[in-house]
């Protein structure tokens, strides 16, 4: 499908602003090659190129590199507090990984997840 | 610095959030909160003179409605699989959820917690059950995320499993 330039400038902008869009490119090796976007947002910082990228950010641990496969994990939320769906996915010089806030998205599983597990505990008491 | 990734897995209410939070955060509340996606932490352990960064990975409790997402189970070294012995229906899930786990990581080391055990006039579980776990030759650890019972101990037998390869 062909995307004019306009639109598809509007949805990065769109995603930049409102889900903080960030990514990262790690090589094959595992190392930190380039990064970019709102990464501060998701406690990521002070990362130096070349030097392994899963002692940088530890929750890429296990990871990478990835298989042919494009890999997606909706909802991660580290120590910093922020919920992040996280999209990897590969090219020929290492993989691309995405993260988009999901913080509102949590917070609506969250109200009807919570509701439905504490009345089925309550049903048992 | 080595770094290993496990998985906290295991029915909804077991217990997962409040054990990684118990040996992270030495913190424990009675309050129920529901885990919604997968939340990361980490800890540093030194394993027989062998530091290592555990890279805990607590993911949302299944049920009917909500199973498990194998794409969280990526590149993890062993599990932790959470029982509430206060709800026997959990074991059952956690026999279901251990052959999801190894269809989709293969083997990797792995304990089975029966947590809540300061729970002891509710406890589900009777000798007939810990008979069927035992005869599966897997390792079982009761735990108490509220007293601490056995939490450092359950994250350390896992580490060094996975360490001894």
């Amino acid at each position: 499908m062909d995307i004019p330039f306009s639109v598809s400038k509007y949805l990065i902008n769109f995603m930049r602003e409102t889900r903080s869009l960030a990514y990262i490119f790690v090589d094959k090796d595992g190392c930190l090659s380039s990064w970019g976007g709102k990464l501060t947002v998701y406690g990521v910082g002070k990362l130096q190129q070349g030097e392994n990228a899963s002692q940088q950010i530890f929750f890429l641990e296990g990871l990478l590199p990835l298989d042919d496969l494009p890999l997606f994990l909706p909802c991660i939320k580290t120590a910093y507090g922020i919920c992040a769906d996280i999209h990897l996915f590969p090219e020929k010089e290492g993989d691309w990984v995405l993260l988009l806030d999901a913080t509102w998205d949590e917070m609506q599983i969250f109200k009807v997840q919570q509701e439905i597990n504490s009345s089925r505990l309550m049903q048992r008491k | 610095m080595l770094q290993k990734k496990i998985c906290m897995v295991g029915a909804f209410a077991t217990g997962k959030t409040s054990l990684v939070a118990k040996f992270v955060y030495s913190i424990f509340s009675e309050k129920y909160q529901t885990t919604v996606g997968v939340k990361i932490d980490k800890k540093n352990l030194k394993i027989e003179e062998q530091e290592l960064n555990l890279i805990l990975w607590d993911l949302y409790g299944e049920d009917e409605f909500q199973k498990l997402r194998t794409s969280y189970l990526r590149g993890s070294s062993g599990y932790l699989l959470v029982v509430d012995g206060t709800r026997k229906s959990t074991l059952q899930t956690a026999f279901e959820l251990q052959k999801r786990v190894e269809d989709s990581i293969g083997k990797v080391p792995f304990i089975v917690v029966l947590n809540k055990c300061d729970l002891e006039e509710e406890w589900e579980l009777d000798s007939a059950n810990m008979e069927t776990i035992e005869k599966k030759g897997w390792t079982v650890i009761k735990t108490s995320a509220k007293t601490g019972l056995n939490v450092e101990e359950i994250f350390h037998t896992l580490a060094s499993k996975i360490l001894e390869g």
